[in-house]
């Protein structure tokens, strides 16, 4: 029998694949495909079909749809359904919709036999009128589960649907719709729903009318349930309804729908494979991830794509990171959760993986973990530091002392300044661990920016290849508030891609930091390099942006720069062009420094007799220590240990002025010993020594801070300085208690006196107060050393008895003698012990009494010895006394140097380092000098004094290129045996002749020049870095003209920078005061102008003073020069020209050598002085251009143009590229007419010769 | 720089006579009447120098400005009445390869 299929088939392909097994079956059918609801209606209206064979999800006619029409439609027609997967709900579903079986494609092998059974099964066809027959008996409804009603409509006059009555309903419409058929059969619908939609009327009066059927896909209840179903025409007339309750379906597809739209648009990659790794389904974020376009990799093998996922156990849930491959190229992280999908049965049908790109979270934890071990280094270097830092003071402290020990001319001495040396670079290198370890430096401390930008140019300068050429240009003395190491690392950061955008080709990188309104500090780093697009721009400062392989760089760098520069409160911007390279401006916050230490009043002599509790934890350091201070006359108590210090203080609180700590100590730190000791004696003055500031924290909180903090390695001087300075501020001695600590009468010597009887040290004291003197007595031998220990020098006369329990005589005076070995000590025995006194003379005891003595016989004997005593004294004050003349000879008075026309006054803070000032003439008669500022006051810096002096005498000898001079000393300074004391120069070369003054500033920055001819002083803006320290110092220059009556005042930046008690410095009025003393005697103004600065610093000067002055005299009557001072316009260049010409006229630049000669050099002067005037002082309305004209020894003249700029390189002009362009003629003009052409310090210089070769046409 | 066509042969030639010397304190003024002149129809501009004895880098930048300026606006361009000095300066930038250049 052959048998007819309908098949509802989304294409022909698929009614193919569906086929092809019935055909393979050979099962004798023929079948007809339909797409749409409304084919699929007609086609089962209009045909007789043995079986529907229905796909399960075609577009707008999913398979409810479909079994609905069939069960309306054609109820006995058998339905099987055909679906992707044989889902649970989706068969159970599908079978309670009227389906007869279910088949999934994976089995399609099935559809044969299910088929054969339904035909088998189709009872011969029933023809419509039985359809109708079976509706009118209503037996087929009443066993429907899908609601069924029939209605007869109701015509108006006219024929047209006005309502229509409910005839009968089934069992299951009753259900689904809650209204009884007993309710409204009978009825109408507008009696039962007045307000009923006019359009349902109309739309099922048509259905009665023509027959046609009607799908009812979306109709709402009132209980709002949806149906889903039919309307058809059973008989005229009539109208049946035939529908589901869809509101579940509905409610699944669009729970269906939204998941799907979820996947498709959620952030994650999703993707779902098959059991062998095909990709099934891949959402657009996996392929965003992947760089696929859409559809590119579904159906390709999961392992292709993503391979580093591991797919060898289908069964199992993984997850987990592994690398990605984007198709961009570049590294990429991938994070995926992989699990299996299973069917009822829990047997895996495919895989489904969630995967998130985690590259920038994975380098954020990369980074993360770099820090935290940098941050563990940092640690551990930070310790070492520490215990590294107490061998170098140990070391450091050891020399000194063996040094001050030694002769003047010991070559032992020699030996001493190799290990000082060799301590105080071990002291740098010290320096830089704790730099990386990041201790070094405060929070929010003043920052010398000018500084640190210097010191991280240096360290670029070292370290950048030599195709980088780098260029500094630095205004001094900006503070800010910050951290140095982190200003260190914005500029090293920004060196470093500023270095990256110039490989391999090289270039010119440029620093540059200037003051904005005094209350900003502009620091601009300008490279040549390869410059950023737009795009690059805009994402410059994000963090782990980068456009270098990820091998080459993380993409921190400028944003770590943006994080410090914002900590600091302040603004980073950048401006670049491809091509043009790129320049980034860092504007941060200036603050007025406190008051720096150099500006506190220090002691000439570090000397005193104070009591000093000395305590360090390491033995050595405590030892040295305390014999370093008392040599210098101080009383030093040392403690080795914390607790026992504090013990000390305890039992004798009166007998101390100072303590001086160490911080790290065991058990108790020098932070806690000094607020317990503060305890006691609240006013007590604390020294605090470290190794780092890695421990500041514990200062916070201190009811009175530190006077002093040191860092180690420090020096026994440096130290006493310290000592000095804080005994200096105390606002009075403190009060002392008991006889111990009481001040001895003027003139009244103490005698400390020990004796264990109480009889006879009773009669022995009063005998000898008797006579005028003071008595400290000790009960014991240890009581007196006690005694002697905490108040060295107190004592003029020791007298002990030799037996005395705990430390008998012989062991106190050996003890005595080391601490001081001149102290007189006179013994008292009560026997002739010969043994005795032989060792106490073999340990140098002055005398000796046998008991019993008479009292006149002690009182004569301490005389004598009080007298010698007297006179040692005596001699200790008259070296102190010459010494303190020596200075005051030194001071306040202005010395003309050797009949030169220059004045300087010196006075230096002390004997050691401090500023030099030396002039010399030359056999042309112009004068070189040269200012220096050496860098400490240390016995080292006067050593460095005299090599700097000697180095520059030898190079004067040969030289006076100022710039190649101060690259020679540089050189020998580094080279030389004090490297580590760096020398700020202002060196100078003056004719007074012609008033050209060339100035060289490396590193003093200030000198006034005060102008006859206008009346006002203006400074001479010039600056440089010290000598010796960085290998290619970076100085300036500038060229001046002095007009006759012109004087410059110089000075070091202890006269410009001396500071008010309200902290303004005194260059501020310098200026004015110079002017005022235009019409003094230049001897007085110079004298004056200093005793203004010393009356503006308060009395005191906290640096030494330098101040040079020099006037500009007339000219002589027979002078061949030419020396203009014009007005810095464009007029004056003509002025200027037909000045010159007339010059050269009478010099006999005309003719007789030709016209062409002194044309072109009229031509390149004019261009000269156009550079000058339109480029020399921009903006500045007083500037003013000065010409210079002289013959040149050799013929021909020599011709200077000297601007207020700091000049430029000619050689890094460009000349114009073709012959149409516009500018840049200037300079080459002058190349080529003048003989040479040079530029320093905004001079320009062209020598002329006569008879220039010709112009080649 | 007045702009004056003596030429009645030669209606469509502008002549611009220097005026001076061309150098920084009169390239400003010079440049200024020259553009002026320039503004006037013409078929060809020709700069008389024959009243400057100097022209500096500035001088030799407005020359070029004004050749440019005929270049765009199509009309020819020379320079006349140079004096030998001139010729030396203006060679040295190779302006003649720009322009005719005519020496006094």
């Amino acid at each position: 029998m052959h048998h007819k299929i309908l098949l509802v088939a989304t294409s022909d392909a698929q009614a193919g694949m569906i086929l092809r097994p019935l055909q393979e079956a050979g099962l004798p059918l023929s079948s007809e495909r339909v797409a749409t609801s409304q084919d699929l209606r007609a086609a089962l209206m209009g045909g007789s079909w043995d079986l529907v064979l229905c796909e399960h999800a075609l577009p707008g006619l999913a398979y409810p749809k479909v079994l609905a029409d069939v069960q309306a439609l054609a109820p006995a027609l058998p339905c099987i359904v055909i679906a992707p997967s044989g889902d649970e709900d989706l068969v159970s579903r599908a079978l309670r919709l009227g389906a007869r079986d279910f088949i999934s494609i994976g089995r399609l092998a099935r559809l044969p036999q299910a088929v054969r059974r339904e035909l088998a099964n189709v009872p011969p066809r029933p023809r419509a009128p039985e359809r109708a027959e079976a509706a009118e008996t209503g037996l087929l409804e009443d066993l429907m589960d899908e609601a069924y009603g029939l209605h007869e409509v109701i015509f108006d006059a006219q024929g047209v649907p006005a309502d229509f009555r409910f005839v009968r309903l089934n069992p299951a419409f009753e259900r689904l719709t809650g209204i009884r058929a007993a309710d409204v059969v009978g009825r109408t619908a507008l009696e039962l729903v007045p307000g009923l939609s006019a359009d349902w009327i109309r739309k099922f009066g048509n259905v009665a009318l023509t027959g046609q059927p009607l799908a009812v896909d979306d109709y709402r209840s009132l209980r709002g349930r949806t149906f889903a179903g039919l309307a058809f025409c059973p008989q005229p007339g009539h109208f049946a309804v035939l529908f589901n309750d869809v509101t579940a379906t509905l409610a699944l597809e669009t729970t269906k729908e939204r998941l799907a739209t979820a996947v498709e648009q959620i952030t994650e990659g999703i993707f779902i494979a098959d059991l062998e790794g095909v990709l099934l389904y891949v959402n657009p974020a996996m392929e965003r991830i992947l760089g696929a376009g859409p559809g590119e990799i579904l159906g390709q093998p999961v392992a292709g794509v993503l391979p580093g996922l591991p797919l060898e156990d289908a069964g199992d849930a993984w997850q987990g990171r592994f690398p990605g491959r984007p198709a961009a190229g570049g590294s990429q992280i991938l994070e995926c959760t992989l699990a299996p999908v299973r069917d009822a049965s829990g047997t895996p049908t495919s895989r489904v993986g969630i995967v998130h790109d985690v590259t920038l979270e994975a380098e954020t934890e990369r980074s993360l973990r770099q820090m935290e071990k940098m941050k563990a280094l940092a640690e551990v270097a930070g310790g070492v530091s520490h215990d590294f830092n107490n061998l170098l003071a140990a070391i450091l402290s050891a020399t000194e002392l063996i040094e001050w020990q030694l002769s003047a001319d010991s070559p032992i001495r020699l030996k001493l300044q190799v290990i000082y040396q060799a301590v105080m670079r071990a002291g740098e290198l010290n320096r830089q661990v704790r730099a990386f370890s990041r201790t070094t430096e405060e929070k929010n401390a003043p920052i010398d920016l000018s500084q640190v930008v210097k010191e991280a140019i240096h360290l670029v300068r070292s370290t950048f290849p030599a195709t980088i050429q780098v260029r500094a240009t630095l205004t001094s003395g900006l503070w800010t508030t910050g951290d140095a190491s982190q200003i260190h690392q914005v500029v090293m950061n920004l060196s470093i891609n500023a270095l990256q955008a110039m490989l391999p080709a090289g270039g010119t990188l440029e620093f540059t930091l200037e003051d904005r309104a005094g209350n900003a500090a502009v620091l601009t780093v300008r490279d040549s390099g390869c410059g950023m697009e737009p795009e690059v721009l805009e994402r410059v400062f994000e963090p782990f942006f980068t456009t270098k392989e990820r091998t080459e760089g993380k993409g921190l760098g400028l944003s770590v720069v943006h994080g410090i520069v914002s900590a600091h409160g302040g603004t980073i911007s950048v401006r670049s062009e491809p091509g043009l390279g790129s320049v980034f401006q860092v504007v941060l916050p200036c603050s007025v420094p406190e008051a720096p230490a150099t500006l506190e009043p220090v002691p000439e002599e570090p000397t005193g007799h104070e009591r000093i509790l000395f305590v360090d934890d390491e033995e050595v350091l405590s030892a040295l220590g305390k014999q370093g201070l008392q040599m210098l006359g101080y009383r030093v108590t040392s403690r080795s240990d914390s607790q026992e210090a504090l013990e000390e203080v305890t039992h004798h609180p009166q007998d101390f002025d100072l303590l001086v700590t160490d911080l790290s100590m065991p058990n108790m730190s020098g932070v806690e010993l000094t607020q317990k000791i503060r305890k006691i004696c609240p006013d007590l003055p604390a020294i605090l020594i470290t190794g780092a500031f890695q421990d500041s924290m514990p200062l916070e909180g201190m009811s009175t801070p530190f006077a002093q903090v040191l860092l180690k390695p420090v020096t026994i001087l440096d130290m006493a300085k310290a000592i000095r300075k804080v005994m200096n501020m105390r606002p009075a001695a403190r009060s002392r208690q008991g006889q111990a600590a009481e001040p001895r009468p003027e003139g009244a010597p103490v005698i400390l006196l020990a004796e264990d009887s109480n009889t006879t040290r009773s009669l022995l004291r009063s005998w000898l107060v008797k006579a005028g003197y003071v008595v400290d007595e000790a009960r014991d031998g240890q009581e007196a050393w006690e005694a002697m220990e905490r108040n060295p020098g107190r004592h003029s006369v020791l007298v002990t008895d030799i037996v005395m329990p705990r430390l008998d005589g012989l062991r106190l005076s050996a003890k005595v003698r080391k601490l001081d070995a001149s102290i007189p000590i006179l013994m008292l025995s009560s026997t002739d012990d010969t043994e005795s006194v032989k060792e106490a003379l073999h340990l140098h005891v002055n005398d000796f009494l046998t008991k019993p003595f008479e009292s006149a016989i002690l009182v004569a004997t301490v005389e004598r010895l009080c007298a010698d005593q007297a006179s040692r004294v005596k001699i200790l004050r008259s070296h102190e006394t010459a010494q303190a003349v020596r200075m005051a000879q030194r001071a306040m008075e202005a010395i003309p140097e050797k009949d030169m026309p220059i004045y300087s006054i010196s006075e230096p803070l002390t004997d050691a380092g401090g500023d030099v000032f030396r002039a010399f003439r030359r056999e042309d008669g112009s004068i070189f000098f040269a200012i220096a500022d050496v860098a400490g006051h240390s016995v080292i810096s006067s050593y460095a004094v005299a090599a700097y002096l000697g180095m520059l005498t030898n190079f004067l000898a040969s030289d006076l290129d100022l710039r190649a001079l101060a690259f020679k000393l540089n050189r020998a300074i580094q080279a030389g045996p004090f490297s580590e004391v760096p020398i700020c120069g202002l060196f100078g070369h003056w004719d007074p002749a012609t008033g050209r003054i060339h100035l060289l500033n490396a590193g003093i920055p200030h000198a006034l020049w005060h102008r006859a001819t206008r009346g006002t002083a203006r400074p001479i803006a010039i600056n440089g870095t010290p000598l010796g320290v960085l290998d290619e110092p970076i100085v300036e220059e500038k060229v001046v003209i002095l007009a006759p009556g012109d004087r410059l005042l110089l000075g070091s930046d202890g006269f410009f920078e001396a500071v008010s008690p309200e902290k303004q410095p005194f260059l501020e009025l310098a200026g004015p005061i110079w002017e005022n003393l235009r019409g003094t005697d230049l001897f007085q103004a110079i004298n004056l102008i200093s005793e203004a600065a010393r009356a503006h610093a308060g009395g005191n000067f906290g640096d030494d003073l330098l101040v040079v002055a020099l006037e500009q005299p007339p000219p002589p009557r027979d002078s061949d020069h030419l020396a203009l001072d014009l007005p810095a316009n464009l007029r004056a260049i003509d002025d200027a020209c037909e000045t010159l010409e007339a010059f050269l006229d009478g010099k006999g630049w005309t003719a007789s050598q030709g016209g062409q000669d002194r044309y072109d050099t009229l031509l390149a002067v004019r261009e000269a002085l156009s550079n000058a005037v339109l480029h020399g002082s921009p903006g500045d309305c007083a500037a003013s251009v000065q010409l210079w004209a002289k013959p040149s020894p050799g013929g021909g003249f020599r011709v200077g143009v000297v601007d207020g700029g700091q000049g430029f390189d000619l050689g890094a002009h460009t000349p114009p590229d073709t012959a149409s362009s516009e500018r840049g003629r200037g300079i080459p003009l002058m190349q080529f007419f003048a003989n040479r052409v040079a530029m320093v310090g905004g001079e320009l210089v062209m020598d002329f010769r006569p008879s220039h070769p010709p112009l080649n046409d | 720089m007045p702009s004056t066509n003596p030429s009645s042969n030669d209606p469509v030639t502008l002549r611009i006579p220097s005026g001076g010397n061309l150098v920084a304190s009169t390239v400003e003024a010079r440049r200024k009447a020259a553009m002026e002149a320039l503004a006037a129809p013409c078929a060809e501009a020709v700069l008389d120098l024959a009243e400057a004895e100097v022209v500096d880098s500035l001088g030799i930048t407005l020359i070029l400005g004004l050749f440019k300026t005929c270049q765009q606006r199509k009309i020819g361009f020379r320079v006349e009445g140079a004096n030998a000095d001139l010729m030396r300066v203006f060679k040295l930038f190779s302006l003649p390869k720009l322009f005719p250049i005519v020496e006094r």
